[in-house]
């Protein structure tokens, strides 16, 4: 009894680590670099954090326009500005317990004065947040607002 | 055809108007805008109360954002070091209460009492403040500076640069902003960036 007790308690521990290596951490120049290889992928960065309350109503949008673009070079990130040390206490939970399918990955650039510029000089640092870049069709659009609906957000894609 | 013609200016300059309503919002340099808004002692406070004071410390705030409560222990530090030196802090909450319940009036009141805020707290019901400042989120800082013609901004963001946590901030913004200003000097660091949460605007069928 007490055998199965601590293998399932190891079980529990194992699946926990592996979902929250899943999650990324992430800097400025790490992301550049994975966009510039991207070459003619579509990138949609969606910055959002699980205490952010419009961030959250708009995430099954992000969701759904993934299905939706399984078959075209369109890659969506959320990339979370939660707090780095609640990563595994409410960031992790929170993508387990709304299932989300696309990639999460956690901001950790610290100083938002220059970070944010680097992302977009027209971006407050209200969030939520939404950035779309494509190298080969040299398309860098911001948008500092929610998307209420995928139609909305299929419109943001570079035609 | 005219009439055409007539609408279709009409489109036009509503149009032109709406993309320069988003583009308002005061700038360093500017003249800050009075109000008259409610304060959690319920008496209306206006800018033009404080004529007698050096500047003012407008942070754009509320309850419930994370960012806020984070920095919700350095705006009363701030006001209990800098009111003294003619420079006191007084806070604005612009978000929607339909949007946000725990941002209502009476739950200002409440988190004011349990912080023991000294400084004023406003309620910009309307949000026609937070709209002629063109603040966008919560915290957003105006350090007004008083002149002879008035209160003019002197600096428009952040507090410090590290938001998360308060042990690795190496830049605190307003301090930094208020010595040169009592210097006579304008801040080296006029605008700032940080993240915050979206000010939570009433619904209107454009912002649905």
């Amino acid at each position: 009894m007490i055998q199965r007790l601590i293998y399932t308690f190891f079980i529990v521990l194992l699946f926990h680590v592996s979902h929250a290596q899943n999650v990324k951490d992430w800097k400025y120049d790490a992301l550049e670099a994975r966009i510039e290889n991207g070459k003619d992928t579509t990138y949609i960065i969606n910055f959002w954090a699980t205490w952010c309350r419009p961030c959250v109503a708009e995430l099954p949008y992000f969701e759904a326009l993934a299905t939706e673009m399984k078959d075209q070079k369109v890659k969506i990130i959320l990339m979370s500005v939660d707090f780095p040390k609640e990563k595994e206490s409410k960031l992790v939970p929170f993508i387990i317990d709304r299932k989300l399918q696309n990639e999460v990955g956690l901001w950790i650039e610290m100083n938002e004065n220059e970070w944010i510029d680097k992302v977009a000089k027209e971006w407050s640092g209200a969030l939520p947040g939404t950035w779309v870049r494509n190298v080969s069709l040299s398309h860098r659009t911001f948008y500092e607002k929610s998307f209420h609906s995928v139609a909305e957000l299929n419109a943001i894609l570079p035609k | 055809m005219f009439m055409k013609s007539s609408t279709l200016l009409f489109t036009f300059l509503c149009f032109l108007f709406t993309a320069f309503a988003q583009e308002t919002g005061l700038k360093v340099g500017d003249k800050a805008a009075d109000f008259k808004l409610k304060n959690i002692d319920d008496k209306t406070v206006s800018l033009k109360d404080y004529k007698k004071e050096k500047g003012v410390i407008v942070i754009f705030t509320c309850n419930h954002c994370p960012y806020s409560v984070m920095y919700e222990d350095r705006i009363i530090a701030l006001h209990n070091t800098y009111a003294t030196q003619g420079f006191p802090v007084l806070a604005i909450n612009p978000n929607d209460v339909a949007t946000v319940p725990e941002d209502s009036f009476d739950e200002m009141k409440k988190r004011a009492k349990d912080k023991n805020f000294t400084f004023r707290y406003l309620h910009d019901e309307t949000q026609a403040t937070a709209k002629n400042y063109g603040a966008t989120r919560t915290p957003h800082v105006y350090l007004l500076k008083n002149t002879p013609k008035g209160f003019e901004v002197a600096y428009i963001g952040a507090i410090d640069n590290s938001a998360k946590d308060v042990t690795t901030v190496t830049e605190k913004y307003i301090e930094t902003a208020i010595t040169a200003l009592q210097k006579g000097e304008k801040p080296a660091v006029e605008s700032t960036k940080a993240i915050g949460c979206s000010i939570k605007w009433k619904k209107t069928s454009s912002n649905p």
